[in-house]
């Protein structure tokens, strides 16, 4: 919001530079923006928080200042002059709502002439980036400006029967406001009528009707209290945010409305002429009380940690306008009447805020704490996602973090389960509308984006939340962390010491294994399982005995085909949560080996399709005590094995805790392992 | 006799050391070992001459002297043989070294790593909450009610009528106390969502919400604990200022600025010529807060402060567009520690 100095400076004096008093008002909790020169003035940008609106006007940031400097304020200059008509004999007010309108006051001038603005007028609204229209409608925003109270002026002899009557609106009901649009109006948005039409949405905006134009002459000038919730729900459910009912909706002085009409009466009679008809025509069905609220000096100095003196705390708090009222029931407490303009004080803690901003919180000494607990908990996943996050980035992947929100098409054709997506009702575009159900679409977009501008070897991975309901009644939703993880291109850079290799399944099986054996998780296999999002023929399921954690592979063409990539990637995803839940190695010191270990290499050849999971079955199903481990360390496959044959070369490792085996022991175990692979698996020894 | 040996050897040991190449150590060999002229060999001759009892150890010590000499010429030559032979090996050690492949946390990842370690080290607690929150943990609870105009601060991005994906990580407060009796400190760093999109806004970003309650918590605690953070997050020189501000959530409230961490308070574009930045929120937290999750404010008393650590890698790393933290262009995200 803009002020400028000038225009202040009718209010309250100021010395200071502009960039004193800006920094001054900054640390005072009106910030400033930004200071821009204009001609002899400066204009103040001030963001003035939403608890403020009583800084929304020049009185009040001048009242600021005052309390700021220690100077007084000068209350706008007021000579009212009354005509012996009175506006009692002419008009009446009648509030049939006074819930959402507690209060409704207005002037009436008569013989006034429409005509543009003097020029100190014209010159202030637009130092506030305001366009001037004729001198009625100037002296009411000037008004507005000057003192944050929202004024409204209908033309009086277009009010059938000159009366005001304030209610509800009907629903369906329609108004023509001054910005030319026809609203339909809902049930419980305030209306001001006349005594038969609507001609205003009440604090929002006038109604086209009663607006005044060149040929008016007599004009009722409207100052009312609006309840500030109303007046939010009906500006929001309209669309409409105007200068008033910015005001209005946070709280605009339930209690200047004479002031505020005598102040703009006065003007328009100064300005625009004509007579102002004897007295204010009010109703005030429901008194607003002014507030009181008492203040415990050490309960302020407790919350601020300042030993500020009770002395000092009342004359900030007089400064500020506050009336310290009598307390003789209790010495422990001081009673003050909070000024009607600020709306924001109700508490006790509204008060402290008060004395901390004056206090100065530059001058709070700063400590650190003592906490009288001596333990503070944090959960296990936490460092299990650092751990694991460690792994991946040592492994040689990249983290990534994408939007939660993606496209509709791209999350059904990606999940797995039952798809029950969570949909943004107000999402910011199309593709943005879902939130994901998998990690991999974002993954996917994640790989074609880069490859796109050239980045042709990619290892990534992604840890973050998925999100669906629960169940089809889509009332409550849940959350499941997922590690989503890729790679596609070559592993290694193109090197002088060895050729390029493209990455392929094995790579992505070995970062899976390598997180698990380093997490130390028991029981997790990965089996050959089709997936939604994999290539049939490349895909697997990451498994603890029945429950699938998640799947891993090739992609699927299909997919491969809409994201429009050109290299084959391979990736998976895991639930993560459900990965570190499962047992776990126990880290327990182990005796070593004291006996020497005899290994022994076996070369067999099986059936093409005979896959390595079953030929390790058919040796371990043995339970051989002194097996201690089993690796294979060649595959070949050549015509001269004969047919759809391949060749495999498994090393075995003996060993006894307790002795020295001796050879002719191990080859007894050694034959029954080649007897158990010929009969599980096929199996004949390659000579 | 026996110091004539052993000063034979300290002879022989000081030759070797200067030997440094096969040539010396062949005319070492011939100088002690020589068959015709050796002074080792010779010695050896000379035993018969020797008093016959001094004759089994002289020709012991002498025999294990020569035993000696012919090893230490032996490992020396291997030792020189090595040393020659090493420097045409075709070790080429200016080619680059075998790849062995990493990869780098996201920018956001280790803005939160540290802001973690941070608080972890004054004993904080971490914690996490729902993404997709209740209207009831993201604005009423938090002094927010319906229709308060507190609401228009914060975009938000709806689910259904009760449910909005959260615009701050503020409701975990709000569950922590719920859960738990004060004394408490916790963190929760987390996703947040609102509805902007432009060069300084991404609909999704980080932040970091703090919390501490206990008996004697006051004003002066908040600022000490956010001076010792940002000393530690950014510089230990930086000028901190705390002003005045509204939160619905807290009261007193505070903006916490940090002198401008490129240009040193000086003013450019970075800090909009005014020399500071904008980096947390903070504030006591509102007794209105308190009784929401039945906490006797009178008893208790406490601090909040919220920051935003998409705004913290932005700062920290020169970053012009936020966007591009979830653009995830690997050459981007490889820039960063």
């Amino acid at each position: 919001m803009q002020f400028s100095i000038n225009w202040l400076k009718t209010y309250v004096d100021i010395e200071e530079k502009p960039e004193v008093l800006a920094d001054a008002l900054t640390m005072h909790g009106l910030a400033v923006d930004g200071i821009q020169p204009a001609g002899d003035d400066y204009i103040l940008d001030l963001d003035i928080t939403i608890n403020r609106p009583d800084c929304m006007s020049f009185l009040g940031v001048a009242r600021e200042i005052a309390a700021i400097y220690g100077r007084s304020l000068r209350d706008p200059p007021l000579t009212l002059e009354e005509g012996s008509e009175q506006s009692d004999h002419l008009t009446s007010v009648r509030i049939d709502a006074a819930e959402l309108c507690p209060r409704y006051c207005c002037r009436i001038i008569k013989d006034i002439e429409v005509a543009p603005s003097p020029a100190w007028l014209q010159d202030r609204l637009r130092s506030i980036g305001l366009a001037p229209i004729n001198n009625i409608v100037d002296i009411t925003n000037f008004v507005l400006f000057e003192t944050g109270q929202p004024l409204h002026v209908f033309d009086f002899d277009k009010l059938h029967k000159q009366r005001i009557v304030v209610r509800k609106a009907e629903k369906g009901e329609k108004l023509a406001t001054i910005d030319g649009e026809d609203r339909e109006l809902d049930a419980d948005m305030l209306l001001i009528c006349d005594a038969d039409h609507p001609v205003a949405l009440a604090g929002i905006m006038g109604g086209k009707e009663t607006e005044i134009f060149t040929g008016t002459t007599r004009v009722l000038l409207e100052c009312a209290y609006f309840s500030p919730v109303s007046i939010r729900r009906t500006s929001k459910s309209l669309g409409m945010h105007t200068d008033a009912s910015h005001l209005f909706e946070r709280g605009a002085d339930p209690d200047c409305h004479y002031r505020v009409l005598d102040r703009c009466a006065s003007l328009i009679r100064e300005i625009a002429g004509g007579t102002i008809l004897r007295g204010v025509t009010e109703s005030y069905p429901k008194k607003i009380e002014k507030k009181e609220v008492l203040l415990r000096p050490k309960r302020a100095v407790k919350v601020l940690g300042e030993k500020v003196e009770t002395r000092s705390m009342i004359e900030i708090l007089e400064n500020l306008g506050f009336r310290r009222l009598a307390t003789k029931e209790n010495k422990k407490f001081l009673r003050f009447e909070v000024p009607s303009f600020r709306v924001d004080i109700h508490r006790e803690i509204d008060l402290i805020e008060e004395i901390a901003r004056y206090v100065g919180y530059d001058k709070i000494k700063s400590s650190l704490p003592v906490f009288t607990d001596t333990y503070s908990s944090t959960p296990d996943f936490i460092r299990e996602e650092d751990n694991i996050k460690i792994l991946l980035s040592s492994a040689g992947f990249q983290e990534i973090i994408t939007f939660s929100f993606i496209d509709r098409e791209h999350n059904r054709a990606c999940c797995q389960e039952d798809s029950l997506p969570v949909e943004i009702l107000n999402p910011l575009a199309d593709q943005m509308s879902t939130m994901r159900e998998s990690l991999i679409p974002g993954i996917l977009q994640t790989i074609h984006f880069n490859l796109n501008r050239g980045n042709k070897s990619l290892a990534m991975y992604e840890l973050g939340n998925v999100y669906r309901y629960k169940d089809i009644n889509r009332s409550e939703t849940a959350e499941h962390r997922c590690l989503a993880m890729a790679q596609t291109g070559n592993p290694d850079p193109e090197t002088w010491y060895q050729n390029p290799r493209p990455f392929d399944l094995y790579d992505l099986k070995g970062a899976i294994e390598l997180i698990v054996r380093e997490m130390g998780a028991l029981g997790i296999e990965i089996s050959p399982e089709k997936c939604i999002y994999l290539d049939p023929g490349e895909s697997a399921a990451v498994k603890r005995g029945d429950q699938v954690l998640g799947y891993l592979g090739k992609l699927h063409p299909a997919l491969k085909k809409s994201f429009d990539l050109k290299q084959d990637v391979f990736l998976g995803e895991i639930n993560f949560f459900q990965l570190i839940s499962g047992d776990r190695l126990k880290y327990y010191c182990k005796e070593l080996p004291k006996y020497p270990k005899i290994e022994r290499d076996i070369s067999i050849i099986v059936d093409m399709h005979v896959n390595y999971d079953s030929v390790k079955q058919a040796i371990e199903s043995l339970k051989i005590r002194e097996l201690v481990s089993l690796d294979i360390f060649d595959i070949y496959e050549g015509k001269e094995l004969g047919p759809v044959k391949k060749a495999l070369a498994i090393r075995l490792i003996y060993q006894d805790p307790e002795l020295t085996l001796s050879a002719r022991h191990v080859d007894q175990l050694h034959k029954t392992v080649l007897a158990s692979l010929e009969n599980e698996v096929g199996a004949r020894l390659r000579s | 006799m026996e110091s004539k040996i052993d000063a034979l050897r300290e002879d022989f040991l000081s030759e070797l050391g200067q030997a440094g190449s096969v040539a010396d150590l062949d005319t070492i060999k011939i100088k002690y070992l020589g068959r015709k002229q050796g002074i080792v060999s010779n010695f050896l001759k000379d035993l018969p001459n020797l008093n016959p009892e001094e004759r089994p150890l002289a020709g012991k010590l002498a025999n294990k002297l020569k035993v000696f000499i012919s090893g230490e010429l032996r490992n020396k030559s291997e030792i020189l043989e090595h040393e020659s032979r090493s420097e045409f090996a075709g070790i080429d050690i200016t080619l680059p070294g075998k790849y062995c492949s990493s990869g780098k946390f996201h920018p956001i990842s280790t803005v939160k790593k540290e802001v973690e370690s941070i608080f972890l080290r004054m004993g904080y607690a971490i914690e996490e909450g729902p993404e997709i929150e209740t209207d009831y943990y993201n604005f009423e609870a938090l002094n927010m009610p319906r229709n308060h105009p507190a609401r228009d601060m914060q975009d938000t991005f709806y689910i259904s009528d009760d449910h909005v994906l959260r615009t701050q990580t503020s409701p975990v407060q709000i569950r922590y106390m719920e859960k738990r009796k004060p004394p408490l400190r916790m963190i929760s760093l987390g996703k947040t969502f609102r509805r902007d999109w432009d060069v300084t806004h991404t609909p999704q970003f980080y932040q970091m919400e703090g919390l501490a309650v206990d008996r004697h918590i006051h004003f002066g605690h908040l600022k000490g604990t956010l001076i010792f953070f940002l000393k530690q997050l950014f510089d230990k020189d930086i000028q901190i200022r705390f002003r005045p501000s509204f939160f619905p959530f807290t009261e007193p409230s505070a903006e916490i600025d940090i002198s401008c961490i490129l240009c040193k308070g000086k003013g450019c574009r970075i800090c909009s010529g005014t020399g500071w930045l904008e980096v947390l929120g903070a504030g006591m937290v509102d007794p209105n807060v308190f009784s929401f999750v039945d906490i006797d404010s009178e008893e208790f008393t406490g601090f909040a402060f919220g920051l935003g650590i998409d705004r913290v890698a932005v700062l920290k790393y020169g970053i012009t567009d936020s966007r591009m933290l979830y653009e995830n262009d690997l050459r981007f995200l490889r820039q960063f520690p």
